[in-house]
């Protein structure tokens, strides 16, 4: 049959209602609870590394140190992976992954 | 060992033999980060992995940041052994020192807690004899010592 102006059929894709295409979804750098970076220390490295206030910096190191985790940037997929490597120089237990 | 700050002014105080362990300790880190020993259990924590769950994207990860991470932890290695007061005395800390003092005394507490198996319960208390006693002394005093610059630094 010749191609014809008729509408194709939309591509069968699987968008649930609420849930975002797999490529929208931002990605996030992770920092994990370990026992051994002081928690002074780690407030300090969130104030110089990404310039949070220290009030932030602490509310996110409590949430790790608590929580077993926090989120503490979003963004581009390159952009984490460039702030979990310097999170790694600081000695920091970051991963990043998509929200 | 002592941290003062007074009129914004930050001074760290260390004993001959605290210098001296000091640059022991700097010897061991660099080796270990020249060597990264597979059976030693500073090596992974020092270098994790950058994802989770996504072995493939790790490996990568590892494969473009790890020669860097390696040169970076060297290099700040031979920095604060250039810093260190020679038989012991104060030196004036301004940065970027000071941040170069806590990142490389956290590289020192992360290989000596690792392989000392440093858990959140903070009730261990080493006993004479015990093999470990040494180790456990020097990861205490590296905790201080990095806790007061840190606080130090902070203001």
């Amino acid at each position: 049959m010749a191609d014809t102006l008729a509408p194709q059929r939309e591509a069968d894709v699987d968008v649930e209602p609420g849930v975002r295409p797999q490529a929208d979804r931002p990605w996030v750098t992770i920092v994990w609870n370990d026992p051994i970076n002081l928690m002074s220390y780690v407030t300090h490295v969130f104030m110089q590394v990404f310039g949070y206030p220290k009030s932030k910096a602490e509310k996110l190191m409590l949430d790790v140190h608590q929580k077993g985790r926090a989120t503490v940037s979003s963004g581009a997929r390159e952009r984490m992976e460039l702030d979990v490597q310097i999170l790694h120089g600081y000695g920091l237990w970051a991963t990043l992954q998509q929200d | 060992m002592r941290v003062t700050r007074r009129r914004g002014v930050l001074k760290l105080s260390l004993e001959p033999f605290e210098v001296e362990l000091l640059n022991t300790l700097l010897d061991e880190l660099d080796d270990v980060v020249t060597r990264l020993p597979a059976d030693d259990p500073a090596t992974g924590r020092l270098f994790p992995d950058g994802y989770r769950d996504d072995g493939q994207a790790a490996r990568e990860f590892r494969g473009l940041t790890q020669d860097t991470l390696r040169d970076t932890r060297l290099d700040r290695c031979g920095q604060l052994r250039a810093l260190l007061p020679a038989g012991g005395g104060a030196i004036v800390l301004a940065e970027p020192d000071s941040t170069l003092w806590i990142t490389v005394l956290n590289d020192l507490r992360l290989a000596i807690g690792t392989r000392l198996g440093v858990s959140e319960d903070e009730s261990h208390v080493p006993v004479a004899g015990e093999t470990e006693a040494a180790s456990w002394a020097v990861y205490q005093w590296l905790s201080v010592l990095q806790d007061s610059l840190v606080h130090a630094i902070m203001g």
